[in-house]
């Protein structure tokens, strides 16, 4: 995060029906000093993205009821349509992946997942990063 | 419908019977059929298998990589420590140089959240150890099947194979179904348990399967002077029966599958030639029920 005193602070919504995982999710995300939302369902994490509109949403895929394609299609033709959404799933298949990206994921990153990577993408969506720094990441990602 | 012993029998466990060429080339492409198949719901639970232990590697991983940014801090405010004990016990050293280091330590500690450290570190070690566990009881569940090819018959208790198979798929069963389990108290039975498993398993994805969204799959068993009952029902979309049991029937099935998968076959299969049926019921008003017969005593 830009340490100049004049950053606001973002919103970041995890969505994932796995407990545990959001909670390591909170933990990863604490350092960039960003406010965590958490939901346990898609329908969950509609209802919150609608009232608290948050600049970026990291989506799990599978999760009992709506799944995680549905959410981001719900998403995009809501009032929140143009927030970034990141898929964080088990799912690799490439069949899922390109869905993904057909739905409107910006980016699609399986588990295990790499910390820095989903941080790197994280700060990148958000704004967090001077202009160089933006430019040397975006060789990377 | 009567069949043979040989059409009921497991591929690899039952000698090929039968004096009739075309009969027997039946039956053996058949038998290999049903072994693809059972190689294809394997391949299927692998799938399964892989994605919930991929989400539990994921916390772990996630978590050991926080634990060593706090295991850092900590080695600095050790660090820390040790200058001061160096200082506290070094009689040449005055009173300022401890202070200096006091409030080292103190800044230190407001730096590094040793508070946040302290309080999240033992609620990491649970999820770690949850994940460990969830894994291990896999990868214990993994075991049955994997001995599918030379289990023996034993006395097993059903139930004691149900949970088993419940613990292997629950990966695939949460994003479609609560499952309740009504197990009564049944006695053990002479079985192959793990290919017992294998059936139970197309059973219950099968009936999982037909659920739209989100829905309610019921395990129950009970047991009468003869026979021990295991009936999986969903609150799914009423199946055919017909169609149901052709999917049952080896001999009927053929022209009925047109790609479908032969789950319900290879659960037949396996149940009959433990010398039990399996029956299906539809009832529209309620669910679909898959009913298992095994007899307790081999006749």
């Amino acid at each position: 995060m830009l340490d100049d005193g004049t950053t606001k602070k973002k919103m970041i919504l995890c969505v994932d029906d796995d407990e545990n995982l959001l909670s390591a999710l909170r933990r990863l995300l604490r350092p960039l000093q960003h406010h965590v939302l958490t939901a346990k369902s898609a329908e969950e994490a509609i209802l919150l993205a609608s009232n608290k509109r948050p600049d970026l949403v990291l989506m799990d895929l599978n999760m009992p009821g709506m799944d995680g394609f549905e959410a981001i299609k719900r998403l995009k033709a809501s009032g929140v349509h143009d927030v970034p959404v990141v898929m964080l799933t088990g799912d690799s298949a490439p069949n899922d992946i390109m869905r993904g990206y057909s739905e409107g994921c910006v980016y699609y990153i399986t588990k295990p997942f790499n910390n820095d990577y989903v941080i790197n993408i994280v700060q990148y969506l958000i704004g967090d990063l001077s202009e160089e720094e933006r430019l040397s990441l975006e060789q990377q990602l | 419908m009567e069949k043979s012993a040989e059409a009921h029998s497991i591929p690899g466990h039952a000698p090929a019977v039968g004096h009739d060429p075309t009969a027997d080339r039946l039956a053996k492409a058949q038998a290999l059929l049903l072994e693809t198949e059972m190689m294809a719901s394997l391949g299927r639970l692998f799938g399964i298998i892989t994605h919930e232990i991929v989400n539990y590697v994921s916390v772990v991983s996630s978590n050991l990589s926080t634990l060593n940014d706090y295991f850092t801090s900590l080695q600095k405010a050790f660090a820390a420590y040790e200058e001061l004990a160096g200082v506290v016990g070094n009689s040449s050293s005055g009173v300022p140089d401890t202070q200096r280091l006091l409030e080292k330590i103190a800044k230190l500690r407001k730096k590094e959240d040793f508070d946040l450290i302290a309080e999240d570190s033992p609620q990491i070690f649970n999820e770690c150890r949850e994940g460990v566990s969830r894994t291990q009881d896999i990868v214990e569940s993994m075991r049955s099947f994997a001995g599918l090819k030379k289990c023996s018959i034993e006395p097993r208790n059903l139930n004691e194979g149900i949970e088993t198979t419940l613990k292997l798929i629950w990966g695939c069963l949460k994003y479609k179904c609560q499952v309740h389990r009504n197990l009564g108290d049944v006695p053990a039975i002479s079985c192959k348990l793990e290919e017992l498993n294998f059936a139970f398993m197309n059973l219950f994805l099968e009936a999982a399967g037909r659920i739209e969204g989100y829905g309610d799959v019921t395990v129950a068993t009970e047991a009468t002077e003869s026979t021990v009952i295991v009936s999986i029902s969903d609150n799914g979309a009423c199946a055919d029966a017909e169609v149901v049991s052709h999917l049952l029937d080896p001999k009927r099935a053929m022209s009925k599958l047109e790609g479908r998968d032969l789950g319900l076959q290879v659960a037949d299969r396996i149940v009959r030639n433990h010398h039990g049926k399996i029956e299906f019921k539809s009832d529209p008003k309620n669910c679909n029920t898959f009913l298992v017969h095994l007899p307790i005593a081999k006749p």
